[in-house]
């Protein structure tokens, strides 16, 4: 028993093997690891063997991928077919008739309004410019009726900018259907140009704002701005009207506030997701972003549901 | 890790057209105290068009549900699930997301009350030392931690924490986490915007450099001195143009060497010669996410559709963001994956779209003549 302990017994061939360094190394060089850089003849079976081996596992990722994927987009052909339903619904509960007195009742509920709103337009090839102004028109009014003073139109491109005349006559007519002989006063402007009014302020009082003002922005009033006025602060810097510590957000903010529009309350996309397109960046900060996920269409109900959605109002159906 | 929120409720300024814009936390008992549910914004980035990394950014903001007392909010934020962003971040490494941004604490949020606000400070410290532990999450997936935000606020207790971590991880390269801590996209822009003055400053104005040459050249360091006097009393009278030309072109030629900096992201920043050089570029280098890839997607949770000043300047333009309604400790896998394949469909949709529009292209330059066929074409696009 004891013995064993001490000296398990081992055939005398191996014993040999054992007591010779070389033949022990050679021995334990079966059970070591090969080395690929070593050993010219491993790298060669192993890629002949990998291709199948990773074709295989790709191809089952893929699979995974793929009924991931087909899950995802049932899930959001799904949700697509309901909210196009409840778009339907309640662009049928909540029409405007072209009538100012029912929108103040459909907002008259809520406990606050945005007092400057903010909406993306997108420029289609197919509507065309006339399709652009048409929308503004709509939205300046229902703006109008339910009491917001400002109305900023974001249209990346910045063909809106090149119409405000036709805009402002436009969307007067506009008004005028709404509201009849005594419509609301309407100035349209945008940053860097002269703002129109359109002989509306000549009853007004100087200084005394007019009821509706709409301001078109593009993309270059977003970064743009702010390299202009990067480009301002370094002249001013390097004449030593100020040092670098002068530059701070206070003065940021007031530089690009006369450059381009305040902080809007309420943003409102008619897309179907959110992105922004280039809005200007500075300014959304605090600006709650309304969107009707699955929607594409300019629609007076989004824009009620904005309003509900910013006064944290539910919505109940029907009147 | 733990992350906590920039203040819920930031006031708004009631009046849109009202002068005062002064930004202060309205007292709100219940929305001030203590508030984190931390809500992540998680947002991805895109990469560039054709290499098809994802780069997510999270973000995390509180809501007043979970801190109804303080007291139980102490225990709330670090008993309650501390696995929501390891286990998110696992998720984006494992799928091959390059970047992840995480809002951990807002400027605003030292509004609070020092008690809160000291707490938090802990409690990034612990999370901090942990997450960057050998061995843990980020070694695994190769990931090195940087913390974007307004270093000077924070005491220095933290910012040991914090350089230790940077230092643990700094090895790493095949991901990165940013931990926005305190962070505001306003001071992150103001500070890129004084660092690109402070570099089309010329020298003349930090004093060293004229001494230096004084001692070295006397003649030259005259005419900088003759120089300097007179373009700033003339520089009122003559126009911009030649006022920075003058002004910016002799002192550096006499210096002979422009003034370099890398910053910590390793991007190289060289004085500005030519104000005309400035451009959405320069801004975007000197931003803290200069090296990253473009945002991709951004999530926004706790049910609040806004940005919360965060990431203005990166997420308004190509960005998907995508506004969630729980609370950061409630999202989990099964909120993310969702909006991580669904963001993977549409990229795919995109590319697609873009191909099919360069096919087309490449069509109507060989036959122009047979190459519009725009009703078929905007068909397509219709349906895509």
């Amino acid at each position: 028993m004891s013995t064993r302990l001490v000296a398990p017994p081992v055939a005398t061939a191996r014993r040999k093997e054992f007591e010779d360094p070389k033949a022990r190394a050679a021995y334990v060089k079966k059970f070591l690891p090969t080395d690929d850089a070593d050993d010219p003849s491993t790298p060669r079976t192993r890629s002949r063997s990998r291709p199948v081996r990773t074709f295989i596992k790709i191809g089952f990722y893929k699979l995974i991928l793929w009924v991931l994927y087909s899950f995802v987009s049932l899930y959001l052909r799904a949700r697509y077919v309901y909210n196009f339903i409840l778009n339907r619904w309640f662009s049928v509960l909540y029409y405007h008739h072209k009538t100012p007195e029912l929108i103040q009742k459909d907002v008259k509920q809520l406990d606050r309004l945005p007092q400057h709103v903010s909406v993306i337009l997108e420029f289609e090839k197919e509507g065309g410019v006339e399709q652009l102004i048409d929308h503004v028109a709509e939205i300046s009014c229902w703006c109008a009726s339910a009491g917001i003073p400002t109305l900023s139109v974001y249209e990346q491109t910045g063909t809106l900018k090149k119409y405000i005349s036709t805009s402002h006559r436009i969307t007067t007519q506009r008004l005028h259907s709404y509201f009849g002989k005594k419509r609301p006063t309407l100035r349209i402007l945008a940053p860097h140009l002269p703002p129109h009014t359109g002989g509306d302020t000549e009853g007004i009082p100087d200084g005394e704002s007019p009821d509706l003002e709409v301001i078109f922005i593009s993309s270059e009033d977003g970064r743009e701005s702010i390299v202009d006025l990067t480009k301002t602060l370094c002249e001013m810097a390097i004449r030593g009207k100020m040092t670098k510590e002068d530059v701070t957000v206070e003065c940021i903010e007031a530089g690009l506030e006369s450059l381009t529009i305040p902080e809007p309350d309420l943003l409102i996309l008619f897309s179907p997701s959110v992105k922004l397109l280039g809005y200007p960046p500075w300014q959304i900060r605090l600006t709650e972003i309304f969107h009707l996920p699955d929607n594409d269409a300019v629609g007076y109900q989004v824009f009620l549901r904005a309003l509900y959605n910013y006064a944290k109002c539910e919505m109940r159906f029907g009147r | 890790m733990v992350l906590f929120s920039p203040p819920n409720r930031m006031a708004k300024p009631t009046a849109a057209g009202g002068s005062d814009r002064s930004f202060t936390t309205r007292a709100h008992p219940s929305a001030c105290c203590f508030c984190h549910g931390w809500k992540p914004a998680v947002c991805t980035t895109k990469p560039h068009r054709n290499n098809g990394r994802t780069q997510p950014r999270f973000r995390s903001t509180g809501k007043g549900n979970y801190s109804h007392s303080r007291w139980l909010n102490l225990v709330t934020i670090t008993k309650y699930k501390p696995h929501t962003a390891p286990q998110i971040l696992e998720i984006c490494y494992k799928a091959g997301v390059k970047v992840v941004t995480i809002y951990a604490f807002s400027i605003e949020n030292f509004k609070r009350s020092k008690y809160e606000v000291d707490a938090l400070m802990d409690i990034a410290k612990i999370k901090l030392s942990q997450l960057s532990q050998h061995g843990d999450l980020l070694d695994r997936y190769g990931a090195k931690i940087r913390i974007l935000g307004h270093r000077s606020l924070v005491n220095q207790e933290v910012l040991d924490a914090i350089d230790r971590a940077t230092e643990l991880t700094k090895h790493n390269n095949k991901a990165i986490l940013n931990v926005c801590f305190p962070y505001t996209s306003r001071d992150e822009i103001t500070s890129a915007i004084q660092s690109i003055v402070a570099l089309a400053t010329p020298p003349r104005q930090h004093g060293q450099h004229l001494e230096t040459l004084a001692e070295e050249s006397p003649e030259t360091a005259d005419t900088v001195h003759g120089a300097s006097p007179r373009s700033r009393s003339e520089s009122p009278a003559s126009n911009t143009t030649s006022a920075s030309t003058v002004v910016s072109g002799p002192p550096h030629t006499v210096s002979g060497q422009l003034r370099e900096h890398v910053d910590f992201a390793g991007v190289l920043h060289r004085d500005i010669l030519d104000l005309e050089d400035i451009s959405e570029q320069t801004v975007t280098e000197h931003l803290f996410t200069a090296d990253n890839p473009p945002l991709d997607l951004l999530i926004r949770t706790s049910g609040v559709e806004r940005l919360s000043d965060f990431m203005l300047w990166q997420a308004h333009q190509d960005t998907d963001i995508e506004f969630v309604d729980c609370m950061w400790p409630e999202f989990d896998v099964w909120h993310f994956l969702p909006i991580l394949l669904g963001w993977g469909l549409k990229r795919k949709r995109f590319l697609r779209e873009v191909k099919l529009e360069e096919e087309r292209k490449h069509n109507r330059n060989n036959n122009w003549m047979k190459g519009w066929e725009t009703e078929e074409y905007t068909n397509t696009k219709k349906a895509l």
